[in-house]
């Protein structure tokens, strides 16, 4: 993510203001009734909006290419999609689905960078990935270039297919997981699919967690437009965007030292910033709600939002919290909408925004609307 | 099974421990009442309040567990706070570590994971199995070490270039056996990773499945 450590006070307003109303407005976008189509759900969780009409694109073709295909919906293209770029975070995505500039992973040389101790000999004559002697991975979806290669007759049958497009990518992710005809309703084949994607189990993880994430996102009720309050509140925490975390710090008034020291071995006395519940402090401050110093004890006040509703529960202005059985709640962040948040979220690190984390999710509380 | 000393590690699992639990009791040196929440509640993963005001207790209600609701204590608004807590001097240092605390913060989580899942197996036993299941998770991971369980990694080439994981770092695991079967473990773990996206995490949670063989202990999915 970039960092906005350098921003100053007319930035951090600026910014306030480019990264608060698009989130609030792309809420009202869900919509409930259809959650697979296109244009209702075109910001959900950060998609760009070009690249959620390919995922949307390419599983609607499913039913035709791979008729035995059950449950591709886009929200599983999605989920690899995120996974392996971020949706093509830092690249422009043309009308016409094509990604600049193209989107090519690490050298397969068997160096182990990266982890790769299995050199994969080049395959496209340097083609995609510019590269004669080993291949790369290449576009949104980080398929190997022979890989590709096995779809492109069926992603463009015309000829012209591209990696790096947005479009055929997608749906040769369609194509590869649908397999012979899977069905993806099974959570066991959906499973073993991704699996084949990638063999990792961490990496199957990974993917199921942001497919439920979005399929909960694109379900979600349309919350309409905020209050003015839960505006003051998500403006307060946004315009702080870029600030360090600190252990122990902030309050209603900002950003202050924290305290000595943190179980990682933080000193925040020596960091002028905000801890994740320091943070809500001052936001919820700004209209005159007074919060509990942490966060378990912020997850004890208000209206409960329960983990088990998912986080199409949650409304812009409602704290959001991370916990786990063992450890209780140990950490909150700003829910702003769409699936993102506002929070401080480490020692070293700064505010920022962010999706929700896709586990330990604890529900959220609901102390303005 | 176990073929090298395991004292040390029983030991230091101990301490972990003993020490993980003294840091809960109200009252320690680490953790002043005046600042603590209800007494029921779970950690926190912060400090307390670190400047001056009033000691008034936020809420009579303990913190809920991550999955189940609590009844609220009283509905917040902007015209009608129910909690008003200023921060005051003393630091409230908590039993667990904030979320991405970094290496030295393990020990804790550690500590409150073992509190949650205790183990049925011989302390030696589960120090040994946890330690195969962290090399397991690592090689899961990061791709280093696959060739240690060929069986349980396919050697083909994926579709897409493999998914691994940098800075990889086991934060806690537990040991228990699995279906009541002696030849079966399942060791849950929490671990810390960058995908290769740029996308840290901490706490994340996984499983390892083991099962003896005629010699030793093998990985199965």
């Amino acid at each position: 993510m970039k960092s906005f450590r350098k921003a100053g006070c007319l930035g951090m307003l600026l910014l306030s203001l480019v990264v608060v109303v698009p989130a609030l407005a792309l809420v009202s976008e869900v919509d409930p009734a259809d959650p697979g189509s296109t244009a209702p759900v075109a910001s959900v969780g950060g998609i760009p909006a070009r690249m959620m009409t390919a995922y949307v694109r390419a599983a609607g073709m499913m039913s035709t290419l791979v008729p035995g295909c059950r449950g591709m919906a886009w929200q599983v293209i999605a989920g690899i999609g995120k996974v392996e770029s971020d949706h093509a975070d830092g690249h422009k995505i043309a009308d016409d689905g094509l990604i600049t500039p193209p989107i090519i992973g690490l050298r397969l040389d068997g160096s182990g960078k990266g982890g790769n101790t299995t050199p994969v000999r080049d395959s496209d004559g340097g083609r995609w990935d510019g590269d004669t002697e080993f291949d790369h991975a290449v576009g949104p979806m980080q398929f190997l270039p022979a890989t590709f290669a096995g779809y492109a007759d069926r992603v463009r049958p015309g000829g012209g297919a591209n990696p790096n497009n947005a479009d055929d990518e997608s749906l040769a992710t369609a194509l590869y997981l649908c397999g012979d005809g899977r069905d993806l309703t099974d959570t066991e084949q959906l499973k073993k699919a991704i699996y084949s994607y990638n063999y990792s189990s961490a990496y199957v993880d990974e993917v199921i967690g942001w497919i439920h994430q979005y399929t909960s996102l694109g379900s979600s009720v349309p919350t309409g437009d905020v209050s003015d309050t839960v505006k003051q509140v998500i403006n307060a925490a946004a315009s702080q965007i870029g600030v360090d975390y600190s252990w122990g710090g902030g309050n209603e008034q900002g950003k202050s030292y924290g305290v000595c020291c943190s179980k990682g071995g933080q000193d925040g006395s020596k960091v002028l910033g905000f801890d994740c519940s320091g943070l809500m402090l001052f936001a919820f401050g700004k209209v005159g709600v007074h919060l509990p110093r942490t966060a378990d004890q912020q997850a004890g006040i208000g209206q409960r939002i329960p983990a088990s509703a998912g986080i199409a529960a949650l409304q812009p202005g409602d704290m959001v919290f991370f916990g786990n059985g063992s450890e209780g709640i140990y950490h909150v962040g700003l829910y702003i909408g769409g699936g993102q948040m506002i929070n401080a979220p480490k020692p070293g690190d700064h505010v920022k925004q962010a999706a929700v984390w896709t586990y330990d999710y604890a529900g959220g509380a609901r102390v303005v609307q | 099974m176990s073929k090298h000393p395991v004292f040390l590690p029983a030991l230091g699992a101990a301490v972990l421990l003993v020490t993980g639990l003294a840091l809960l009791v109200p009252g320690t040196p680490t953790r002043p009442t005046a600042a603590a929440p209800a007494a029921t509640a779970p950690a926190a993963e912060e400090p307390g309040p670190t400047d001056t005001g009033s000691a008034e207790s936020p809420s009579t209600e303990p913190p809920p567990t991550p999955n189940t609701p609590v009844a609220a204590p009283a509905a917040v608004s902007a015209s009608a706070p129910s909690a008003s807590t200023q921060p005051t001097a003393t630091a409230m240092p908590s039993g667990i570590a904030a979320a991405g605390d970094g290496p030295e913060g393990d020990a804790a989580v550690q500590a409150a994971f073992t509190r949650d899942h205790p183990s049925d197996l011989p302390a030696a036993d589960a120090a040994q199995l946890t330690h195969l299941a962290g090399e397991v998770w690592t090689a899961e991971t990061t791709g280093t070490g696959r060739s240690r369980w060929p069986g349980y990694f396919p050697a083909e080439q994926s579709p897409a270039a493999s998914f691994y994981y940098s800075n990889v770092r086991i934060q806690a695991t537990a040991a228990h056996t699995e279906q009541d079967r002696p030849d079966r473990v399942q060791v849950d773990l929490l671990w810390v990773g960058t995908t290769p996206a740029g996308s840290y995490g901490d706490h994340r949670p996984a499983t390892v499945h083991l099962t003896r063989t005629a010699s030793n202990w093998e990985p199965v999915r």
